[in-house]
């Protein structure tokens, strides 16, 4: 694909994706990957692949609580150690 | 280490009371914004260490640990973060070395974006990662090599920046950066195989 010369590539836009999911790219970088994706399907569609498997792994995630019994343990210890 | 010096208490607004009522105020302020993070620390726990019962003791020891050094703790910085460090402390001294390992996949010999690339056409959207249930996660996690674990652990389930981790694990934040990124498309490779094998996914046609 040919962009502007404003623009950046999408060699250039790939490699700051995960950087953009996860909210560590600074205004002027993520306006520019944020205008590359609106003109460019393909790199639109990984970064969608990419943040489906974030999104993936953060439900599995939140699906895992700690066990009531060793919350339960535990109090008990925080509070005979203030006893 | 995130410490305080035990002599810059009065500094955060914590006046000394009598001193009867001091351990159930450390008890308070200890429940009411250690605790809210159990769960987080349950998580990585059983993430960094594979292991069930291994995750209920490296929970109950960072905790208590956490409340007896809770004047060290700097109010108003990320608790999660310390108490996160406490966690990974305590299990690279305590637990990693009578961890069983099993064997590990080469992190660098997989190729970026590859199964975007395989799947593009079939299932762009990655619906396939649903039917993959948390066992096979957890294993898949443990197959990366630990340095390559620890910055996905801390990051997509411990939710820590990369200047917490880095911080935390004393590297350059690029390092954080480029070990994140190789581990979640290691884990990515991992996941997909195993979706293959079960049925879940066709491999794309090329």
């Amino acid at each position: 694909m040919i962009f502007k010369r404003s623009m950046i590539d999408c060699h250039e836009a790939v490699s700051r994706i995960h950087e953009l999911l996860d909210g560590e790219l600074e205004a002027g970088w993520e306006k520019k990957i944020r205008a590359h994706l609106d003109a460019c399907g393909h790199c639109t569609h990984l970064f969608e692949f990419e943040e489906a498997f974030l999104c993936f792994l953060k439900k599995q995630d939140e699906s895992v609580g700690v066990p009531e019994e060793l919350r339960r343990k535990l109090l008990d210890k925080l509070k005979a150690e203030s006893a | 280490m995130e410490r305080t010096p035990d002599s810059s208490h009065s500094t955060h607004g914590r006046r000394k009371r009598v001193t009867t009522r001091e351990p159930n105020e450390k008890l308070g302020a200890f429940e009411k914004e250690a605790l809210p993070h159990l769960d987080t620390v349950y998580r990585v726990a059983v993430r960094l260490s594979g292991d069930p019962v291994q995750a209920d003791d490296l929970t109950q020891e960072t905790m208590l640990k956490a409340f007896k050094s809770w004047h060290q703790y700097k109010t108003g910085t990320n608790v999660r973060a310390w108490l996160l460090t406490i966690l990974r402390h305590t299990f690279i001294n305590e637990y990693r070395r009578t961890k069983k390992q099993g064997p590990t996949v080469d992190v660098g010999e997989i190729e970026r974006f590859t199964v975007f690339k395989d799947v593009q056409e079939t299932d762009p959207e990655g619906r396939f990662f649903d039917e993959i249930v948390d066992d096979e996660v957890v294993q898949a996690i443990q197959s990366l090599p630990d340095e390559f674990r620890e910055v996905l652990v801390l990051s997509d389930l411990g939710d820590l920046s990369y200047a917490e981790i880095a911080k935390m694990v004393k590297v350059p934040v690029g390092t954080v950066k480029s070990r994140l990124f190789r581990a979640r498309q290691a884990l990515q490779k991992l996941l997909y195989d195993y979706a293959l094998d079960a049925g879940f996914i066709k491999r794309g046609e090329q």
